[in-house]
């Protein structure tokens, strides 16, 4: 009797199991998004952003949301990049943004990888004061993320999901690496979607979305958590936010959209 | 029994050295060094008033030579008294506060002002004499607006030791800058409420591998452009202020750049930086300017250095 009793029980111990290590398994291995956003040359999209204000730089400061500032994306035209081809976008700072720089950005075509990111800087007096260098500073990522990439112009948010069906890295059981990438997707519903997007541009838009939407996490391992809500009819997501251990530094809309 | 004794303590003494020899290259610490030219000293010009110390808003300063200059019969200047209200005792401030991180910013993209200049104004004839501290003060009153993640180049709070030591070999190192030479950054180097923000200018990492941990360890370095005087203001000389920071728990890869965040030791205010940026560079005087009376076709003139 005993034994049977501890045998029952080792049964239900390893069917609990099997259901965490299915749930855990689901939470880890990140689901590949079906297919990047339909993008076309002309087409151009319009996200405000806003940052994170500790209050710890300034003496003075009280801890806030700073003023939201906005950006144009425009797919330019298409690239080869080591034999690939990639979206070009350029980014520009709209009124109001105090940003000077103008940015280009690859994009794979295929899934989105960004392969290269073009600033573009007005020049200074420089009379008056230092010399900035050339005009326009690359960087070529080589198929890598680049660690500097997270923390570089943060009002800009310019992190989206790698869209491939190839299984993405998952963090367990690994020490973590400050240059390590996962990413995580959660189907949500529409609702959910609209929830955290702009309700005016929803409004505007509601026509183009479609029924499948998606939450996901990118983790860029140095901390730095992306969370991002997509919906496939829409070039960029419409709502994301990025996050440290502490709190929450960085969070932007997609506002507008069209095409010339 | 005695040559038994003798074979051990030789093969004794044989291990004990091969164990050394095989551990001397892990064991042995290593330096990792950078630095960049161009960064000045200055004073943090505080807010108090009749504390010894010399602010923007006294008479005979900065705001003042500025006033005076740009003033005529019909218009009247009055950035003294801006400075006064906003950036002074008006304000209740405590005896920490001031203008570092304007300073500290200026200090990365700006080049230091090197001597005293004459500026006349054409219309009303009255010459004003700005002294290398009235011109360093207007620049660190110019960038009053620049700690901000809108306009930063970068900023990061509480970074880790590895992301710390990645932004030290990529910016002033000169590894992977993000404008394509090295330049400066600012480090807030005191953990706690009180900000004290300096221009970094060079490092040195003094690290060794821990074997049974599988990481490295060491002591972290940074020295930044000192602000402690009011005589730094009217000076060409760096002076400059030294902080150690000790870690443990970051890898590296093959090229030198850490690969993971590591943890610093201890807790105390001078244990790890609270945060590290970089404002991105003004075109104008007036971008990050918050004193109303001040202007880019003025400041232009009495900033140029010829």
């Amino acid at each position: 009797m005993g034994s049977r009793k501890r045998h029952t029980w080792t049964w239900h111990g390893l069917f609990l199991l099997m259901i965490c290590c299915f749930f855990i398994v689901q939470g880890e291995v990140a689901a590949a998004l079906d297919a990047p956003p339909a993008w076309s040359p002309g087409q151009w999209w319009v996200v405000e952003s806003q940052t994170y204000n500790t209050g710890k730089i300034r003496r003075g400061d009280t801890p806030g949301w700073e003023p939201k500032v906005g950006w144009r994306y425009q797919v330019e035209g298409t690239e080869d990049l080591e034999g690939e081809p990639y979206y070009v976008v350029v980014v520009t700072p709209l009124e109001g943004n105090k940003c000077a720089y103008t940015f280009r950005y690859w994009f794979r075509v295929s899934d989105r990888t960004v392969g290269r990111r073009e600033v573009r800087h007005p020049p200074r007096n420089p009379e008056v004061q230092k010399d900035i260098g050339p005009p326009v500073v690359a960087r070529s990522f080589n198929n890598k993320p680049n660690l500097l990439n997270n923390f570089e112009f943060p009002a800009l948010p310019a992190t989206i999901p790698v869209f491939s069906s190839r299984a993405h890295a998952s963090s367990s059981g690994a020490p973590l690496t400050m240059s390590r990438r996962t990413q995580a997707t959660t189907r949500i519903s529409t609702a959910e979607m609209k929830d955290k997007a702009d309700s005016a541009f929803m409004a505007k838009v509601g026509a183009r979305v479609t029924p499948d939407s998606s939450s996901i996490k990118i983790s860029q391992g140095a901390g730095v958590v992306e969370s991002q809500y997509w919906n496939a009819g829409l070039p960029w997501c419409v709502y994301g936010e990025q996050s440290n251990e502490t709190f929450t530094s960085r969070r932007y809309w997609l506002v507008d959209m069209g095409s010339n | 029994m005695k040559k038994s004794l003798l074979r051990t303590i030789i093969f004794g003494c044989l291990f004990v050295l091969t164990g050394l020899f095989l551990a001397a290259p892990a064991m042995a610490a290593r330096v990792d060094t950078g630095s960049v030219d161009g960064i000045w000293s200055s004073w943090y010009w505080d807010w108090m008033e009749n504390d010894g110390n010399y602010s923007l808003f006294d008479d005979g300063e900065a705001m003042n030579r500025f006033d005076i200059l740009v003033s005529d019969d019909t218009y009247t200047s009055d950035a003294q008294g801006w400075e006064y209200y906003y950036h002074g005792p008006p304000q209740g401030p405590a005896s920490w506060w001031g203008h570092c991180h304007a300073w500290a910013g200026a200090a990365c993209w700006e080049r230091q002002p090197i001597n005293s200049k004459i500026v006349k104004n054409t219309a009303t004839g009255v010459k004003v004499k700005f002294r290398i501290r009235d011109r360093k003060g207007l620049m660190c009153e110019a960038y009053y607006n620049d700690a901000y993640a809108s306009v930063a180049d970068f900023m990061i709070g509480q970074p880790s030791p590895g992301l710390t030591w990645t932004y030290l070999r990529a910016e002033i190192k000169g590894k992977d800058p993000m404008w394509g030479k090295k330049r400066g950054f600012v480090g807030e180097l005191y953990y706690g409420p009180e900000v004290w923000n300096y221009p970094i200018y060079k490092y040195k990492v003094t690290y060794w591998w821990n074997a049974s941990g599988g990481y490295y360890e060491g002591y972290m370095t940074l020295w930044g452009a000192g602000d402690g005087s009011p005589s730094y203001a009217n000076s060409t000389t760096l002076y400059s202020i030294k902080i150690t920071y000790q870690f443990w728990g970051v890898q590296l890869d093959n090229n030198g750049w850490p690969t993971t965040h590591g943890e610093w030791i201890g807790t105390g205010p001078q244990s790890r930086p609270d945060a590290i940026w970089r404002p991105q560079y003004p075109l104008t005087w007036e971008t990050y300017l918050g004193n109303s009376y001040l202007y880019d076709g003025a400041l232009d003139v009495i900033l140029y250095n010829k």
